[in-house]
């Protein structure tokens, strides 16, 4: 495990970087000169082939891992800065000081608050301990997912995965047949769970940073998500109770263990929680003004958010004991990939949302006039978030909508309340089909979705046979999550 | 010494021959075993044959393994009935030899060693054919990953196990409830009776 003063180190660093940003660069001549600049719009100019960068890395992200293994987790943050690098270069020496106010804006508004947020739950949920000797029932296991589903929504699904992977593993060791409940773990915890909340999923997390309302996927995905979730929960306990039926009498009773019984341990973490929750609402509903970072808005909300966010997991750090931590087997080190790789993803999204955002102006205006209804958006955001990070896709998409309806981003709030004369339907319903594509679909592989190959990894590890790549489509997310996801599209979309 | 074991394969529904086996048994205060081929993936017929019988073809064939000098009595026994019972004898073997083909991995030392050592000093009687462990260790793929996952252990083999058929389908038991383990079906060597 890596010391808890790398971590803080970690946040010293971001707290630095924070500040010489905010405070030194703090200058209103060239504030207003880059705003000046900030107003040119690329995304009319730029080729489609700019934007090659970002698949480069989004397809390094879905194949590296599985093709070459030991290459990419040596050398993965290389290849996300080489990515970077290769649009980044071209980029500031065709467009100087508007490039500047790009990269700038895509790091301050999207970049650091989303670290900062995944490295706050991440640090919170990694000090929650659940334990307990549990038998593997159907009905237990099904009990244990349904509080992963929910958990998932509030501590994140990396979060959610991390701490309940391990007591279902335990419940189910003595189990013949287990593969089926980690894959509808995955299915659930790791990804449809975290539907309703910005905290949720790291797409939802960029939806609120581009002004789309806290609770606003609460109550416009729930019925998706209660729909999809209901089913899958359904189908595993009638398949979880078929095995255990066929198991009995065949289970070898290990040598006698010593009973624990259930307890959670860290709850002083779920303090820290709330603190996360009440902040990220904070920055949604207060607005106290803004300041110019080289021409960027920052809000001091956002500000005060992040400061707050790196405050609640410090203070995790400090009183959770370390003996937690490591009965998580909790690392820095996905922290630390997620923020190499989504350094990369950032700094190469910008070319694919500016031509997005310009809708039929840009070069994509096929793409743009091909994706018309929401049921398009749910598939396609959905089968891309299956194969590439769901929080880019999402992002990409979001400007595809707002490109074609001519919505811009400080008008979101007006165009998603419901009620009000300002509502837009159409964006409302194509920003639905957008947030449960990405987060729902994002389980139909391994690469998805981040925690689904942390959740692999763990239960090989305790002895679980998961299924291959392809194994785990053809066997589990093609015959079940397919057919769930086609019944939302004719209810919902 | 070793019971010696044949293979007799009988035409007719599994139910029906389960039950006139089991009966002949206990009848006739027999201790002995008819292992059915169903029950313990033994592997006693081709594809081809497969998709014949599938189409109707072929009929329902049981493969019974049966010790030998048991096989005669059954035979005789099935002859008496053949007027009222749809069962007939198609063939007999005596086998020589049973074999199956296994694969394996692990990702911790713990149940690496516990698998190693299962196929690798298997229980009397028996032998290990190709067994050759790979074991790697990556010491930065310690703790948990979501974007670059690597195992700090790992362990891969592939082998074959052959031997007694009794032994076989007893070892056979004990290594598929290891989940990490894929083992193949057990195929059968014969001698003619």
């Amino acid at each position: 495990m890596r010391s808890a003063g790398e971590g803080l180190l970690g946040i010293l660093i971001c707290v630095l970087v924070y500040a010489v940003l905010t405070l030194v660069f703090v200058d209103p001549a060239v504030a207003a000169e880059a705003a000046a600049h900030g107003g040119h719009d690329i995304g009319t100019e730029l080729p489609v082939w700019t934007a090659l960068p970002f698949a480069g890395i989004l397809l390094s992200i879905a194949l590296c891992p599985l093709l070459m293994p030991h290459f990419w987790h040596n050398h993965f943050g290389k290849i996300s800065v080489f990515w970077s690098l290769l649009f980044a270069v071209p980029f500031l020496f065709f467009y100087h000081q508007v490039a500047v106010y790009y990269i700038l804006h895509i790091y301050l508004i999207d970049y650091i608050p989303f670290i900062i947020l995944l490295w706050g739950l991440f640090t919170v949920a990694g000090g929650i301990v659940v334990r307990g000797s549990l038998k593997g029932t159907p009905a237990l296991n099904t009990v244990m997912l349904l509080i992963g589903t929910i958990l998932a929504s509030c501590v994140g699904t990396t979060g959610a995965a991390m701490v309940m992977i391990r007591p279902v593993l335990r419940a189910n060791k003595d189990r013949l047949k287990k593969t089926h409940v980690v894959c509808f773990f995955i299915f659930l915890v790791a990804n449809i769970g975290g539907s309703l909340t910005p905290l949720g999923d790291p797409p939802l997390f960029l939806g609120f940073l581009h002004n789309v309302p806290f609770f606003w996927v609460t109550t416009n995905v729930l019925p998706h998500m209660l729909t999809a979730s209901g089913i899958l929960l359904a189908l595993f306990f009638i398949l979880d109770t078929f095995y255990y039926r066929n198991e009995k009498g065949q289970v070898e009773s290990g040598p006698e263990e010593e009973k624990i019984p259930f307890k959670i341990e860290g709850v002083v973490n779920f303090i820290f929680l709330l603190g996360i929750v009440c902040l990220v609402l904070m920055s949604g509903y207060w607005k106290p003004g803004h300041f110019n970072v080289l021409g960027v808005h920052l809000e001091y909300q956002g500000v005060l958010r992040d400061l707050g966010i790196i405050t609640m997991g410090a203070l995790s750090l400090m009183f959770t004991s370390k003996a937690l931590r490591e009965a998580n087997d909790f690392s820095w080190f996905p922290i630390m990939e997620v923020a190499k790789l989504f350094a990369g993803i950032f700094m190469t999204i910008i070319p694919a949302l500016a031509i997005l955002k310009a809708g039929n102006e840009g070069a994509l205006s096929g793409l743009v006039s091909a994706v018309r209804e929401s049921y398009h958006y749910f598939w396609v955001t959905g089968a891309l978030s299956s194969f590439l990070d769901n929080a880019p896709t999402y992002l990409t998409f979001f400007n595809l909508a707002l490109g074609k309806l001519g919505i811009v981003e400080s008008a979101v709030p007006a165009a998603l309340a419901v009620k009000a004369a300002t509502a837009n339907p159409e964006f409302i319903l194509y920003l639905k089909a957008i947030s449960a594509g990405a987060v729902f679909m994002g389980a139909n592989t391994y690469i998805g979705n981040a925690p689904n190959f942390m959740v692999k990894s763990i239960a090989e590890e305790a002895g679980i046979n998961m299924p291959s790549f392809f194994g785990y489509m053809i066997k589990y997310s093609i015959p079940i999550l397919v057919p769930v996801f086609i019944l939302v599209t004719f209810i919902f979309f | 010494m070793n019971k010696e074991y044949c293979e007799v394969v009988v035409e007719g529904s599994l139910d029906l021959v389960r039950g006139f086996v089991v009966g002949f048994l206990e009848g006739r205060g027999i201790q002995g075993e008819a292992i059915f081929g169903e029950d313990h993936h033994v592997e006693n017929e081709g594809k081809f044959g497969q998709m014949m019988r599938l189409i109707g073809v072929k009929g329902n064939r049981v493969h019974l393994i049966i010790g030998v000098g048991f096989h005669k009595l059954l035979e005789k026994a099935l002859e008496k009935r053949k007027d009222e019972l749809a069962l007939k004898i198609i063939s007999e073997k005596k086998i020589s030899l049973a074999s199956f083909g296994f694969r394996y991995r692990a990702y911790t030392k713990e149940l690496g060693d516990e698998l190693m050592a299962l196929f690798g000093d298997p229980p009397k009687g028996l032998r290990v054919k190709d067994h050759k462990p790979k074991e790697t260790v990556s010491p930065e793929g310690k703790g948990v990953e979501a974007y670059a996952p690597l195992h700090e252990y790992e362990v891969k083999a592939t082998g074959t196990i052959y031997g007694p058929v009794s032994d076989v389908i007893n070892f056979y038991g004990r290594a598929e409830h290891h989940d990490m383990v894929e083992l193949d079906s057990i195929k059968l060597e014969y001698d003619e009776v």
